[in-house]
């Protein structure tokens, strides 16, 4: 009888992903498959940016943290949602406010000129396809662990699925799905959480506060000063405007709803950090000492909830990988057509579309591919983390806020970043304890000024 | 103190619930008015900068 009712909830969580995918229907234009012809409405866009954020690290590895220490790691969460908040005052609106603009490298382009264009497309194809094969990892071990299915067949059964809404669907498919994931997990998890504290959790809010504070006072203990400025400026900086995010950004119905989109998921990722790390406290009295932090969860709910529940939360895992999967497929797709493809050739809409479509099977390809090689989804993540922030962000930053950005300026930028960045995590560099966002960052910072003024030297005999 | 622990995490569930709801019923109206969508019939506030639009 349990069978029957977990395979009945497995098959209707496929059936309602499939007539939503559907629904959504094909892409006819290219500023349909690129940015929703900008017509996606708030509630859209912030479940869009949540469900993208919101994959395994800030769902299962935040139940582990919680499990080990506490709200230590909420103080360290915190700083994602401030990032998040400060995208939403000071940079979507202004990226929406652009004219033209598709992607992150439009904008840039806008400002520096078509070489940096094409850099920032390079800089960003490169990014989204290593985040991809890190999700198509993520959600090959969920499907491995929980269905036996061997590690290839899990690569590819996650690739195929979600490369074929995202291929024909473009944005729009993969927002109104990712409304579907988002609308699943975010009332699964936080009535596991009621349900564990309601029928489950022992000695009331007494235990519960003894049990917070003891592991949180563990987690400090344990976690050295150089240790936790790393971990803020991962989560500050790292994901800072990547490419879905940029996308949904430019693809907001108006200004205000892209701003209020982006501050809403910042306040929301607070409310989902705390919901995570209370589960994990909450399993300290059922789950064994030596379980590893990324079985936390599954532990708990199978130790204490019904099979059918169990079956639940395994659908709303996938959903979490599949939601933050799509959306890096059509933002790397978008950006790879607009940003190289289109400088050279694929000039009409209509080849610029089937363009876009080839290129998210290509990109789910080759992440599919790097996904069997992918350490761990931890290590995955901060690699991408650490690359992103000081490659694009002086660059995107400044040239939004300068009158008169230069071209030197952006490209040594960037250049200088994505080397620095890439250097400092090789084995043979020696590895800081802060990791090499902050150090790389400078130097980006420390190439734009030098670019900035060089520029303006080099052009002064011509006045 | 204790109690206000307590509450704050079930204030946040029910938050992080109720956003559930909220996108849960934009989806549906999403996917029932799907062409709406497509002819750019959007009914935006009045006054927001629709700037840029393609």
């Amino acid at each position: 009888m349990h069978t029957v009712v977990s395979v009945a909830l497995v098959a209707g969580y496929v059936v309602g992903l499939i007539v939503v995918a559907a629904r959504a229907r094909t892409a006819r234009e290219y500023a349909e498959f690129s940015i929703a012809r900008r017509t996606l409405p708030l509630a859209l866009i912030f479940g869009s940016l949540c469900a993208t954020y919101v994959g395994p690290a800030f769902s299962i590895g935040f139940v582990g943290r919680g499990y080990r220490s506490g709200f230590f790691f909420l103080l360290i969460g915190l700083a994602y949602s401030l990032q998040n908040v400060l995208v939403g005052l000071l940079i979507a609106p202004k990226l929406r406010e652009l004219k033209d603009c598709y992607t992150l490298g439009d904008a840039i382009g806008q400002k520096y000129g078509p070489r940096c264009q094409i850099l920032a497309g390079l800089i960003s194809v490169l990014l989204c396809t290593l985040f991809s094969a890190v999700m198509i990892s993520a959600g090959a071990v969920v499907l491995n662990d929980v269905f036996g299915l061997p590690p290839r067949f899990s690569v590819a059964v996650v690739a195929i699925v979600t490369a074929s809404y995202t291929a024909f669907g473009g944005l729009r498919a993969s927002v109104i799905t990712d409304a579907y994931h988002f609308a699943l997990f975010a009332l699964l998890l936080p009535g596991v959480l009621l349900y564990e504290l309601l029928f489950h959790f022992q000695g009331g809010a007494t235990a519960f506060w003894q049990q917070a504070m003891d592991a949180t006072a563990h987690g400090l203990q344990a976690t050295p000063p150089l240790e936790i400025v790393g971990f803020v400026t991962a989560f500050l900086l790292g994901e800072t405007l990547i490419p879905p995010y940029a996308n949904l950004a430019l693809a907001s119905r108006t200004t205000v709803v892209s701003r209020n989109g982006f501050i809403l998921a910042g306040v929301f990722s607070a409310l989902w950090f705390a919901v995570m790390i209370s589960l994990g406290v909450v399993a300290q009295t059922v789950v064994p000492a030596d379980t590893g932090e990324d079985y936390v969860l599954l532990t708990l709910v199978k130790a204490t909830m019904p099979d059918a529940a169990y079956a639940l939360l395994l659908v709303s895992l996938v959903s979490i990988v599949l939601s933050s999967l799509d959306s890096l497929l059509n933002a790397g797709a978008v950006v790879f057509t607009q940003d190289i493809l289109r400088r050279f050739t694929v000039r009409q809409d209509s080849a610029a579309l089937l363009a876009g479509r080839y290129s998210t099977v290509m990109i789910a390809t080759i992440a599919a591919g790097m996904a069997l090689f992918v350490p761990s989804v931890i290590k995955g993540l901060l690699v991408c983390y650490n690359i992103w922030a000081p490659a694009i962000l002086p660059a995107l930053f400044l040239g939004l806020w300068i009158r008169h950005p230069r071209p030197l300026a952006g490209i040594l930028s960037m250049t200088v970043g994505t080397a620095v960045a890439i250097l400092l995590q090789l084995e043979t560099f020696v590895k800081t304890e802060v990791g090499s966002i902050l150090p790389a960052l400078v130097c980006s910072l420390a190439a734009y000024a030098v670019g900035h003024f060089a520029h303006g030297l080099l052009r002064r005999p011509n006045r | 103190m204790m109690v206000a622990l307590l509450m704050l995490v079930i204030v946040a569930a029910g938050l992080v619930i109720l956003s559930g709801v909220w996108v849960a019923v934009a989806l549906v109206k999403a996917v029932w008015h799907v062409e709406r969508h497509i002819e750019g019939n959007d009914g935006a506030e009045p006054g927001d900068t629709r700037a840029g639009r393609q």
